[in-house]
């Protein structure tokens, strides 16, 4: 690898709170840099740190969108910019400059914006205001509605004149949050809905690597309600650097409890068990916690009385995220992030056949737990364990 | 794989298929271009034409050829939009989507449009009798219904409609969707008295894309533009090769209607036994009851497993059978809708699957998918009503 950055593009991105950290910082920074470059691979990169922010070079083999897209589902990325380097000419900086503005945040040609030029190299023979003022006049050329605005403007054309020129925008935003991988690794129960996407996406913005586990109930759960979930962890996969779907085949357990327990009690114990099963998984694979889409008062099952009665059944901390969100904040969040659409199609996760009519909304713990126990399911939850299948999901945007 | 879905549709005949590419190659031409090759293509339409209309019993002149049954049905309730003055269209809640669909567009050109229940599959005379009024133009029935099989009394419908017609002295267009009738039970739309009746090839072993209409009223005018073509009710190059492919499927259909009836009669009846017995509860007419139905269509009850797990586990069986709604909570099935118009209970449609049979149909099918129903039966611990 050579550090040479001729035929490769610049991006200049914004760090947010790791830039803030103290003796981590490195930690961090370490971790960030890998996520990117692991994303843009194999297309070759370069990523050095100045100033507080990551000067990212990319092969200009690598189209545009790749990089913007991998900067849009990179935590820790707070925003970004494109940005040309050029000779020190003056013709060069004014078409770098036109080539810019026909980009974000500039192309709608609307609201106010300014120039703001630093000149390191003083022998250039424009001063700063010089260069701010013919550049915006190219600005004004190309977008006759825009307005100029020198405090709090919404747009912002800077350059830097070093030892060569340097344009960028005022950034794009990014997802912002913490380098996923910087807090360690647990395990999230995805299910189809619209809640566990959002879950695993929140906890992955906090730093948390995780994997998934789906529970399928073929044939009382359809295959198209597993590809739904396929697909639901692939577009999520790339926030998380790439994910781990891990599928239980939970029929005969659904059965079993069917069998073995009271009706009202059937979806306690069925959580009773997923967290069973989880549990055992988490370990197996070095995670460190359990993440649900739970949030309070939703359903019977995530009553506090529930919730306690759930965490009960669980070794390590449960998380969830999503435990004081409304449901209208869930879902414009998976609007945002893309699962939406794909969490609404009609294809149940759970059978209407092992739902009860009535299901205990306020359990009481012991009592659940003795419940659970006359079941004698733990060779069958072993069982599940030993035959799961696991899917490797791509980081790929 | 055991095909019990044909209400669905059909596999082509081989008679057809053949037809189809013979007369797709022999005929060239354009039915409408004057040229040797088009006179000779047109002259073949018109004598398919006149075939289509002695199976029917019909004149000539009142047969058009469409694209099936949903096009065919169209045509006719479409032109309720010509009218000037909107008035009422009586339907039925067990039509196909075809008809039913039209509720939204006629309504919103000022109709009203009424689906009236059809307690068991079937509509009463007396309660087609008290929805007629003086703004009624249009009366529509199916003849045999696509989801439980069903044969409505169509001449008693129609002799109610006439009658009231002579009463307000006003005319009523009566419509019936025909699709599950031709070339499995005897109907014959004029003798009925009926305006006009919709077809499609593809249920009785003929093509897709092809299908008849058969319309005595020249009231009834297309939205559709076009070259003129079928008296401009259906604008569009004809589509020869497969309406010849058509009547050749038609032909041996009808020419061993009888005996076929007879033979699916027969597995209908074992098929509604194994099911009994194994705990299935029937929601079709029983073969002992008194009363008139397509034995090609059974619909049974597989409570409390939900249709589309049922359909699963019949599937990794080997056999094609289709749900009679969907269980899914957010969508909700169209065959859901038709059986509730025939007030039957909600767990029990949730749970309901058909079971449809064709010309190909073989006992020892017959005999598999009996014991494959019992076989499912234990093993998902169906549970009688």
């Amino acid at each position: 690898m050579t550090n040479n950055t001729d035929n490769m593009n610049l991006y200049l991105i914004r760090l947010g709170e790791i830039s803030l950290k103290g003796q981590n910082r490195n930690f961090f920074e370490k971790k960030l840099k890998n996520n990117i470059k692991l994303k843009i691979h194999p297309h070759r990169s370069l990523l050095t740190r100045e100033k507080g922010r990551f000067y990212l070079y990319v092969d200009k083999s690598c189209p545009d969108e790749t990089v913007i897209r991998t900067l849009q589902t990179t935590f820790g990325v707070v925003g970004f910019s494109k940005a040309i380097v050029c000779n020190k000419d003056w013709d060069e900086i004014v078409n770098s400059a036109k080539a810019l503005i026909e980009n974000e945040p500039f192309s709608d040609g609307k609201g106010t914006f300014k120039v703001e030029c630093r000149r390191g190299d003083k022998s250039f023979f424009m001063n700063s205001y010089q260069i701010e003022s013919e550049l915006g006049g190219v600005v004004l050329d190309r977008y006759p509605e825009m307005k100029v605005k020198v405090k709090n403007p919404e747009k912002e054309l800077r350059v830097e004149v070093r030892d060569k020129a340097y344009l960028y925008t005022s950034p794009v935003p990014g997802p912002g949050g913490l380098p996923v991988g910087t807090a360690g690794k647990g395990l999230l129960l995805l299910s189809g809905g619209i809640d566990s996407p959002v879950a695993f996406w929140r906890m992955a913005k906090r730093g948390l690597k995780q994997d998934c586990l789906y529970f399928h109930a073929y044939p009382y759960t359809s295959d198209m309600a597993l590809q739904k979930v396929k697909d639901l962890a692939r577009i999520v996969a790339p926030y998380n650097q790439g994910t781990n779907l891990i599928v239980v085949n939970f029929t005969e357990t659904e059965l079993w409890i069917k069998d073995h327990s009271k009706e009202e009690e059937h979806t306690l114990m069925m959580r009773a068990c997923m967290m069973k099963v989880a549990n055992k998984i988490a370990k197996a694979r070095d995670c460190k916690v359990l993440v649900t889409g739970e949030a309070l008062g939703q359903v019977a099952s995530q009553t506090l009385e529930s919730m306690c009665f759930t965490n009960s059944m669980s070794e390590i901390p449960v998380l969830r995220p999503l435990v004081a969100m409304d449901k209208e904040e869930i879902i414009s969040t998976a609007r945002q992030i893309g699962t939406f659409e794909t969490s609404i199609l009609p294809y149940d996760d759970c059978c209407v056949i092992f739902s009860p009519k009535h299901p205990l909304v306020r359990p009481e713990v012991e009592q659940e737990k003795k419940s659970y126990n006359e079941m004698n399911i733990e060779e069958l939850l072993d069982k599940c364990v030993s035959e799961a299948e696991e899917f490797e999901i791509s980081y790929h945007v | 794989m055991y095909y019990f879905d044909w209400t669905a549709t059909s596999p082509i005949s081989e008679a057809s298929l053949k037809e189809y590419c013979d007369a797709a190659s022999k005929y060239i031409g354009n039915p409408s271009s004057t040229h040797p090759l088009g006179l000779e293509a047109k002259e073949r339409l018109e004598t398919e034409r006149s075939y289509t209309a002695s199976v029917l019993g019909v004149k000539a002149s009142e047969v058009f050829f469409t694209s099936g049954g949903t096009e065919s049905d169209s045509i006719v309730l479409s032109s309720l939009l010509n009218s000037p003055s909107p008035g009422e269209i009586i339907t039925t809640g067990i039509e196909h989507s075809a008809v039913l669909e039209w509720k939204k567009t006629l309504e919103n050109a000022g109709w009203t449009f009424t689906a009236l229940n059809c307690p068991g599959g079937y509509l009463k005379p007396e309660s087609l009798k008290d929805a007629l009024n003086d703004k009624v133009r249009m009366v529509c029935f199916m003849k045999v219904n696509n989801v439980t099989g069903s044969v409505l009394d169509t001449v008693s419908l129609v002799k109610t409609v006439r009658e009231y017609e002579k009463k307000n002295g006003r005319k009523i267009h009566i419509h019936c969707d025909a699709v599950q009738a031709l070339g499995k039970i005897p109907f014959f739309p004029e003798k009925e008295d009926i305006d006009s009746a919709a077809f499609s090839a593809h249920k009785f072993c003929g093509p897709r894309g092809v299908g008849i209409l058969y319309c005595r009223n020249k009231a009834i005018t297309s939205l559709s533009r076009g070259g003129g073509q079928e008296k401009g009710l259906r604008p569009g190059t004809e589509n020869l090769a497969a309406i010849c492919a058509m009547n050749r499927a038609l032909k041996d259909s009808v020419e061993h209607i009888q005996e076929k009836h007879d033979e699916i009669l027969g597995f209908r009846c074992k098929i509604e036994n194994a099911a009994l017995d194994s705990g299935y509860t029937l929601i079709s007419p029983s073969c002992d009851a008194n009363l008139d139905f397509s034995p090609y269509i059974i619909n049974i009850c597989c409570k409390p497993i939900p249709s589309e797990v049922f359909l699963r586990v019949m599937s990794d069986k080997g056999f094609c059978l289709s749900a009679g709604s969907a269980c899914s909570s957010n969508s909700r099935g169209k065959a859901e809708s038709v059986l509730a118009a025939m007030n039957i209970d909600h767990s029990i449609r949730m749970s309901s699957i058909r079971i449809s049979m064709g010309s190909a149909t073989n006992i020892e099918e017959v005999e598999l998918l009996c014991s494959a129903l019992k076989t499912a039966a234990g093993e998902l611990g169906i549970i009688r009503n």
